[in-house]
């Protein structure tokens, strides 16, 4: 256990930070030292062992000089060249690489002088102290951070890519950070997407807040296509005003052991939230999403559509929460999950939790782990079609599913170019 | 064109077909009927090679070559084509690319360049007017929410887009109306050549008074018990099949 050679590294992070980041890092450091890390004896990490990853000490590399990165080399991540992008490399932001508006979006506001009193208001807030050792670390190791602040009303801002582009020198460290807050009607798509230029073993410690004010509107698409043999760990929480609508897509691809955290409340009433996800795993990979959602107002609608494929050993586990309070009457929610297996050794772990406290509500729940449809494959063959690609044209359609929820068209096709190419990887068999 | 001999089928242990034989001869036209439950869907699926269908004995003769021994893509390929009675809803796959794709796998077997969208749209323009379906319909997701009668029609223009050498119609007339029945029908004989053959089949005579079947015979208990001319199904029609389980077990 080397949580200890971290904690004396964080006392010796840089000090020129407003002063509400030192207090928030601070206390995170607090509760960092306090928390062990997750064990398979806890009920939500019983089939995730994260303890490998915890024996290796990992160095953090925005402590490090900054590693060379180009346009070029991270062009391929991008929907558009000449879209709104913040980069990071290493977990550091790089000016030189990125792209804002900067009206709206910042990559590092710790020196800015306005964000002081948005710090002190949001970061932090919403991410609960004791959500878990991985999520204090990553507050304890707050540096550089990616900020998106859309004024009430604003609605014409094209698609935001928040890009974390890790070297991946071996056992890296890095802790990405988003902040997103949409002030009053306003409206925008996000784009955090999380790839390493090398197969190198790294951990990725992300924890992203967005804030969505009356009315606001969001699209909130995660893409991770890290290493297969790194590590990442990932918790976003967000929290709804009266009348918002969030929707999130997050689609995983890559890691070996990947842990996405998904928390939304609807704190105002008339909340929509829809929070739809995509796995394609194989080999030995490991993923592990939990979502919550916490209708805690009257009158919220929330849908949920998370759908895998599986093939070698690959190994996933979906968890979802959903908790309707007492006074959350007229609640309407729906959750589905599915799943596809395409090799015997590929295992799944679907799991429901519903909490119900109010008693006029809607609230729905189905879950599907199956095989590819013979009589599908069959006809598709009978019309001259070989098996390899009746098999990816069926599992073309059983992503697309999710994939045609993205309604930003240049985000959809970049999606379904990267969801394409990691299909046909799959080959059907154990690796 | 095709020779069945002895062919003895059996799914998921139960044996459906107990040695059926049939030649069908290019140019012909035969059609099988029979009462449900007597193999006559099996014969239809064991010949275009769904691997649920074990056969147990027998064999297949195709232009020649060893059909059984063919995967079900090399069966198309080779010109072997099955009208689904259940056409299967493929919701992520837009039909005109389906096609496309069916069409240049074809194409490419037979040694022809692949066609692009372009070409490929105005060669299927003509036969979406030939089998009279709903251009519509192209742009959607394969037979998802098509009406009975839009999947049937939707079997025949892949027919007329993949032009087999051997094709079995599998109940292609049942949940379509007298109109669509007529002019499936009329497709399915604009189809006919001389060098192709079709084997029809069906519980009902009815469509057979729009497609003139050469032969016709009648499977019952996974045999052929009777074939004739057409005047045959005219006869099962008007006294039913009765008569047919009465003769099958005096037999």
């Amino acid at each position: 256990m080397s949580r200890e050679h971290y904690l004396g590294e964080l006392q010796t992070l840089a000090d020129s930070v407003p002063e509400a980041v030192s207090h928030l890092r601070k206390r995170a450091l607090d509760v960092f030292a306090s928390l062990s890390f997750p064990t398979t004896r806890e009920e939500d990490w019983r089939f995730t062992n994260v303890s490998p990853a915890t024996k290796i000490p990992f160095h953090n590399t925005a402590l490090e000089p900054a590693a060379k990165v180009s346009t070029q080399d991270i062009l391929p991540y991008l929907a558009d060249a000449a879209g709104w992008r913040i980069v990071f490399v290493d977990g550091r932001y790089s000016e030189t690489l990125s792209n804002l508006p900067r009206e709206f979006v910042a990559g590092n506001l710790f020196h800015a002088d306005k964000g002081d009193s948005v710090l002190q208001q949001f970061l932090g807030a919403l991410v609960p102290a004791d959500h878990n050792a991985f999520t204090a670390w990553n507050t304890a190791s707050l540096q550089d951070l990616a900020f998106l602040r859309i004024p009430s009303g604003f609605q014409g801002l094209s698609p935001v890519y928040v890009l974390f582009v890790s070297t991946a020198s071996e056992d890296a460290v890095s802790f990405p950070r988003t902040l997103a807050l949409l002030d009053k009607g306003s409206q925008a798509t996000l784009v955090e997407s999380y790839v390493t230029l090398d197969e190198g073993r790294v951990l990725t410690n992300a924890v992203t807040e967005v804030v969505l004010g009356e009315g606001a509107v969001l699209q909130h698409v995660k893409l991770q296509q890290e290493s297969s043999r790194g590590y990442h760990i990932a918790s976003t929480h967000v929290s709804q005003g009266r009348d918002s609508s969030y929707t999130s897509l997050s689609v995983t691809l890559g890691s070996g052991l990947s842990r996405d955290d998904l928390c939304v409340t609807l704190a105002g009433p008339g909340g929509d939230c829809t929070l739809n996800g995509l796995y394609l795993i194989g080999g030995e990979q490991h993923t592990d999403h939990h979502t919550t959602i916490d209708h805690a107002t009257p009158h919220g609608t929330s849908r949920e559509l998370y759908k895998g494929i599986l093939d070698g050993k690959g190994r996933a586990i979906f968890n979802g929460r959903i908790i309707v309070r007492k006074d959350a009457q007229k609640t309407d929610a729906e959750q589905t999950n599915r799943n596809l297996l395409l090799s015997p050794a590929a295992r799944v772990n679907s799991i429901p939790q519903l909490e119900i406290l109010a008693d006029d509500v809607k609230c729905r729940h189905g879950a599907t782990i199956g095989h590819l449809d013979e009589d599908a494959m069959f006809y598709l063959q009978a019309r001259g079609i070989s098996e390899a690609s009746a098999r990816r044209m069926l599992m073309q359609s059983f992503v697309r599913e999710v994939t045609d929820r993205i309604t930003t068209e240049r985000v959809r096709e970049s999606v379904e170019h990267m969801v394409l190419s990691r299909l046909l990887e799959f080959t059907g068999g154990v690796a | 064109m095709l020779e069945i001999r002895n062919l003895h089928v059996a799914v998921e242990g139960k044996k459906i077909l107990a040695g059926i034989n049939l030649t069908i001869q290019a140019g012909e036209v035969h059609a099988i009927m029979g009462p449900n439950g007597s193999g006559k869907s099996t014969l239809a699926q064991v010949l275009a090679g769904h691997p649920s269908y074990e056969v147990l004995e027998g064999t297949v003769l195709y232009e020649g070559k060893n059909l059984l021994e063919m995967s079900p893509e090399i069966r198309a390929r080779e010109g072997v084509f099955l009208a689904f009675q259940y056409p299967v809803e493929i919701p992520g796959v837009m039909n005109f690319q389906f096609l496309k794709a069916a069409v240049n796998e074809v194409r490419k077997h037979r040694g022809l360049e692949e066609m692009d969208a372009m070409d490929f749209s105005s060669f299927l323009d003509e036969k979406v007017k030939l089998v009279e379906m709903d251009q519509g319909l192209l742009n959607r997701r394969l037979n998802e929410g098509f009406s009975g009668g839009e999947k049937k029609r939707n079997e025949i223009l892949q027919m007329a887009v993949l032009e087999p050498k051997f094709a079995v119609l599998d109940e292609t007339d049942s949940g379509l109306d007298i109109d669509a029945l007529q002019s499936v029908a009329a497709a399915v004989n604009q189809l006919r050549t001389p060098n192709n053959a079709i084997l029809l089949v069906t519980h009902y005579q009815r469509l057979l008074n729009y497609i003139t079947p050469d032969f016709v015979h009648v499977l019952f208990n996974g045999r052929i018990v009777k074939s004739g001319g057409k005047e045959l199904a005219l006869d099962l029609e008007a006294r039913g099949y009765d008569w047919i389980r009465e003769e099958a077990v005096s037999l």
